[in-house]
């Protein structure tokens, strides 16, 4: 069931031809952008990614409902979790994809990758972006509309610019410790959101 | 008897409204029940307990013998069209679609079959591949219903199926809606506020009044019990004779003396079953 509904989810972005596209470009200019200033940096994409994945969630919940659609939704064969996390998945796998294109990019333009780099790419950033992705729809669950939940989610965003401060400032250790840091506080704000069950009734009215 | 779906005393409350107050109602195999009732009588909120989507407070809920709250398979077997018609604007009828069946666990085959059959019958083949947004309200009503039924689900709920269709399609349906109770014993719940519909294709009627059940009967009873009412007969001076009866022989013995008496009599018409008078009446009170 999951697949099924990735396939729609990801029908419903191919529509948005320019947010791809706009999503491409981006991307690609981040990753020269921050090569050339300031040589590796692997911790730019906490921030990145997570600002794109914050519009992906942001429209989970939220977005059924200005759609008036999250009715008929809950009254098919599907589990309230399933959603959540096809959800989750879905703004994660995007996000990944994303970061693939900085990656990539970043090859093209010559810069020789550490295994540093690589650690946080492949396990730091994706596990980041799972915990991130859970709160954010779970903002999108408590909200009515779009909007209310970029106002909620709108600190939390911020908060992952703080390794690439750190990184900049001090070492890029000490911004090692403090992405490690935000992920271990995300993780446990996850568990204790999570513990409560989601309810259908709770959405529709 | 075998019912489909049972509810007995059910209490629903939301914050300090009755929207379900002591409840019951049955629906049986093959049975297509008229829900009737005002603007906030709690037809939609019986329709989301039996979904299993509100908990009840107090009271019973069985949909095929299973409580709908634990068992979400219950939910592939039943086919619901809510108010809004629940499809993604920016995708096409067809994907639309395709997304519902593939949730419902069709085939490729069944699906794009069943599709085509109700494309036609709705005479919308030719929207197939547009975008639902650009849709009339009519047109996506359409959509939604063919959406509801494609699965041939054993039961199926519709929240105001008519609103906003037109005449020919709304026939359209009606002859869907009956064919498929009668030949796959598929039951139905539609709330409605159009009462010669329930008239038309409803076996059964529920008049529902905050949150309690006011009236539930067969209809064929209850238009023996209503048909047998009465037979008006109109002079042309302006007087109007009510029998209680529609007994023929009562009725002509009746005429004969009026005009014996004298009487000049231009009509006798027998009153016809009246949904309209039943529910105002019941409403009222
Ligand atoms: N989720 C809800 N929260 C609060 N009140 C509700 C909710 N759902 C229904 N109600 C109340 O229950 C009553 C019945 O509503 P509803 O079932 O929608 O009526 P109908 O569909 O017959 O017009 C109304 O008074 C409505 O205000
Ligand atoms: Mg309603």
């Amino acid at each position: 069931m999951h697949l099924v509904l990735l396939q729609r989810y990801l029908r419903e972005i191919c529509k948005k031809k320019s947010t791809l596209f706009y999503m491409f470009c981006f991307s690609v200019f981040m990753a020269l952008f921050t090569y050339i200033k300031y040589g590796e940096t692997a911790l730019w994409l906490i921030w990145y990614c997570v600002s794109f994945a914050a519009s992906f969630t942001a429209e989970s919940f939220a977005g059924e409902k200005e759609e008036r659609t999250i009715e008929t939704l809950l009254t098919l064969p599907l589990d309230l979790r399933t959603i959540v996390s096809a959800r989750v998945l879905f703004a994660v796998s995007v996000c990944f994809a994303a970061e693939m294109v900085y990656l990539i990019t970043l090859l093209f333009a010559g810069a020789e990758l550490s295994a540093y780099f690589f650690a946080a790419a492949f396990l730091l950033v994706p596990a980041c972006l799972f915990a991130f992705c859970y709160l954010m729809v779970y903002f999108s669950y408590r909200s009515s509309n779009v909007r209310m939940v970029h106002m909620k989610s709108a600190p939390l965003v911020i908060f992952h610019i703080i390794p690439v401060v750190v990184c900049l400032a001090l070492s890029s250790y000490a911004a090692l410790f403090c992405a490690l840091a935000l992920f271990g506080i995300e993780f446990l704000c996850v568990r204790s959101r999570f513990k409560k069950v989601f309810s259908a009734e709770f959405l529709i009215s | 008897m075998e019912y489909m779906i049972e509810m007995k005393d059910v209490v629903k409350k939301f914050k300090n409204v009755y929207a379900l107050d002591g409840l019951n109602l049955n629906v049986e195999k093959g049975g297509i029940l008229g829900l009737l009732g005002h603007n906030g009588a709690g037809k939609t909120t019986i329709l989301r307990t039996i979904l299993g989507l509100y908990k009840p407070d107090s009271g019973d809920v069985r949909v095929f013998g299973k409580n709908p709250e634990y068992d979400i398979s219950l939910r592939g077997r039943t086919g619901v069209l809510c108010e809004d018609s629940g499809l993604y604007e920016s995708l096409t009828l067809y994907e639309n679609l395709v997304f519902f069946a593939k949730v419902y666990r069709m085939k490729k085959e069944d699906y794009d079959a069943r599709i085509d059959y109700f494309l036609e019958e709705f005479s919308i083949s030719d929207k197939k591949n547009l975008p639902v947004k650009g849709f009339s309200a009519g047109m996506k009503k359409k959509t939604a219903i063919i959406r509801t039924l494609m699965h041939n689900p054993d039961l199926v709920l519709l929240d105001e199926p008519t609103n906003a269709l037109d005449p020919v399609s709304i026939d359209k349906f009606h002859g869907i809606v009956q064919k498929m109770s009668r030949e796959d014993g598929t039951s139905f719940i539609i709330t409605t506020h159009n009462l010669d519909e329930v008239k038309k294709i409803c076996s059964d009627i529920s008049i529902i009044k905050q949150g309690k059940c006011l009236y539930n009967q067969n209809l064929k009873d209850t238009r023996e019990l209503y048909d047998m009412f009465e037979t008006v007969i109109e002079c042309v001076d302006g007087n109007k004779i009510t029998l209680k009866t529609t007994d023929p022989k009562a009725v002509a013995k009746a005429i004969r003396e009026l005009v014996e008496g004298g009487a000049d009599i231009c009509e006798a018409r027998r009153n016809e079953f009246d949904l309209e008078k039943l529910y105002l009446s019941l409403a009222k009170e």
